[in-house]
């Protein structure tokens, strides 16, 4: 009965074992696919990329270019780093309220999307709105304020800062996948007055 | 053995997948004018068959996109957008010495696309990188603070116009960078931190007109301060210019800036001759913007010069002996006894300068009739 048992418990281990083998075969063969896949995919991409860079090429300019030349080169750089900003010139809202009409616009012609910030003009630290990425031909029209303003006219500054369409793997402001900025921010002065919310001006 | 090709089939599947997912990648590295395919899930177009070779062909594709806006009426919209085209980077190259050359003169532009009114630079602040920086041709480090040499040119008729004609540099007798007449240099703004911008100081100089009028940077040129810090194999930026604009001349933001907050008072105590028509309080933010009529049933005041209503009309009281005296409103004064200066307009009140963030007291002052 014991040698039974232990002839059955070696046939039980032996069965196991066999068990086992089967079921880690398929598994390390999954394995050694998935890495044969990538090993072809690395290869792919290295031959794709390695014959497309040039190893030799500088960036700059060759030696012997004329100064006529290199401006040239610059100016046709100039209308790509223009940025054009768009956003209402005078908003208005209700006293206690925090929706206006800001009309941002990130303009079709812009090369870059843009992210927009407004703040009190005498008090940059009371940031009013922070948005996310607009792409170009994309608006926003009502924002929401993090708080109501007191009546009256406020000068609010609207600050337009781009970024590069296509992410980086770490960008210039340390984001892991951001975007790096496009140039430098570009605001516009506008004014927002909050109204007393019993108050309708008639224009004769 | 059919493992083995579940494998290959396995490994090909993933490298034909890492390959399609590369394949918009390799599109977009490819030169834009190699189009001799059509784009994948477009038809070929059979313009390119039946062309003549040597022949060129071309499409338009015509694209419409949907507007929040009617476009058949502008009524509703209030003011319009303000909308600027912003140089926010401008490329120079250093030769081996260290000298720049930068775009040519007219090329680096402020365009205006506002189409109801011209639009200005109100600000401006400059910040040297850390290593280098733009300076004065021929000038040192010590000169670094002096930054970026650019200088606007504006229109010939900068608020109406949109021409521009080139400045001419010179250098002045102190050896900074001065141009002839009243142009502005950003070597004034050198060094600001971005929050303390500073107004333009020829502020005429940097109105643009609208409808694409243009304000063109020019003279882009000097030397790189710590040429060491440039890595000649990649962009280095020296400096940063942040700019800001409003909308309107300066002249015209100048006058908005004076703005004064009135109270029109015409029930005040310390007014012998006030008739009770009850609180009248209105206040008026800015002077261009004063409504020349207020609606007296929403419960408002009235402005100056306003048409009849319960303020301006003839008022009557009956006297504690039963006699009736009657009163006609005759003005608006400073004072509430009718002492002061008498107002027909804010202008009267004060220069812009004078009332430029006050809140200004107005008394109705009535005289028996």
């Amino acid at each position: 009965m014991a040698a039974h048992s232990r002839g059955s418990l070696a046939t039980q281990s032996a069965e196991h074992q066999d068990t086992n083998t089967q079921e880690t075969r398929p598994r390390r063969r999954r394995v050694l696919a998935v890495m044969l896949a990538l090993l072809l995919a690395m290869a792919v991409v290295t031959i794709v990329l390695g014959t497309w860079k040039d190893p030799r090429a500088r960036k700059g300019y060759y030696e012997g270019k004329s100064e006529e030349e290199i401006q040239r080169d610059l100016d046709s750089q100039v209308d790509w780093y223009a940025m054009e900003i768009s956003v209402a010139g005078a908003m208005q809202m209700e006293e206690g309220q925090t929706q206006v009409e800001a009309r941002l616009e990130n303009v079709a012609n812009n090369h870059c999307d843009q992210k927009v910030r407004m703040f009190l003009t005498d008090n940059p630290s009371d940031v009013l709105f922070q948005s996310g990425a607009l792409s170009p031909g994309e608006y926003m029209q009502y924002v929401d304020l993090t708080h109501a303003l007191p009546v009256g006219r406020h000068d609010v500054t609207v600050e337009f800062q781009g970024y590069e369409q296509r992410p980086s793997f770490i960008s210039d402001e340390g984001h892991l996948l951001g975007h790096d900025r496009f140039g430098a921010s570009a605001a516009a002065e506008v004014t927002i007055d909050v109204l007393p919310s019993n108050v309708t001006y008639t224009q004769s | 053995m059919g493992i083995q090709k579940g494998l290959a089939r396995a490994a090909i599947s993933a490298g034909l997948g890492v390959a399609l997912a590369i394949a918009p990648l390799g599109s977009a590295l490819a030169e834009p004018g190699s189009a001799d395919t059509p784009v994948a899930g477009e038809s070929a177009n059979p313009s390119y068959e039946d062309q003549v070779r040597g022949e060129s062909a071309g499409d338009t594709k015509l694209y419409v996109i949907g507007s929040a806006n009617d476009l058949t009426t502008s009524e509703g919209s209030v003011t319009e957008n303000v909308k600027v085209s912003i140089p926010v980077a401008i490329h120079y190259v250093a030769d081996s010495q260290g000298n720049l050359v930068g775009p040519s003169n007219n090329v680096v532009k402020f365009v205006n696309h506002t189409n109801l009114g011209a639009v200005h630079v109100s600000k401006i602040a400059v910040q040297n990188a850390e290593n280098a920086s733009i300076v004065k041709s021929g000038g040192t480090l010590a000169n670094d603070q002096m930054c970026f040499f650019v200088r606007p040119v504006q229109g010939q008729s900068n608020e109406t116009g949109s021409t521009f004609v080139p400045g001419a540099a010179t250098e002045g007798a102190s050896g900074d960078f001065k141009l002839e007449g009243e142009r502005d240099e950003l070597g004034n703004y050198a060094s600001l931190a971005h929050d303390q911008a500073q107004n333009p100081v020829n502020k005429g100089d940097w109105n643009i007109a609208q409808k694409h009028g243009a304000l063109a940077l020019n003279d882009l040129s000097g030397k790189v301060g710590g040429f060491g810090a440039i890595d000649a194999a990649t962009d280095t930026q020296v400096g940063t210019v942040h700019w800001t604009v409003r909308a309107g001349t300066r002249a015209q933001a100048d006058a908005k800036d004076a703005s004064v907050t009135v109270h029109f008072n015409s029930n005040n105590g310390s007014n012998a001759n006030c008739v009770p028509v009850g609180d009248q309080r209105v206040e008026v933010l800015r002077t261009q913007d004063l409504p020349k009529k207020v609606a007296r049933e929403e419960g408002l005041s009235t402005p100056l010069n306003a048409g009849a209503d319960d303020v301006v009309a003839p008022k009557s009281r009956t006297n504690p002996d039963g006699s009736v005296t009657s009163y006609r409103f005759v003005g608006w004064n400073t004072a509430a006894d009718g002492s002061g200066k008498t107002v027909l307009t804010i202008g009267d009140m004060g220069s812009a300068e004078e009332l430029a963030g006050t809140v200004q007291e107005l008394y109705a002052i009535y005289e028996v009739q």
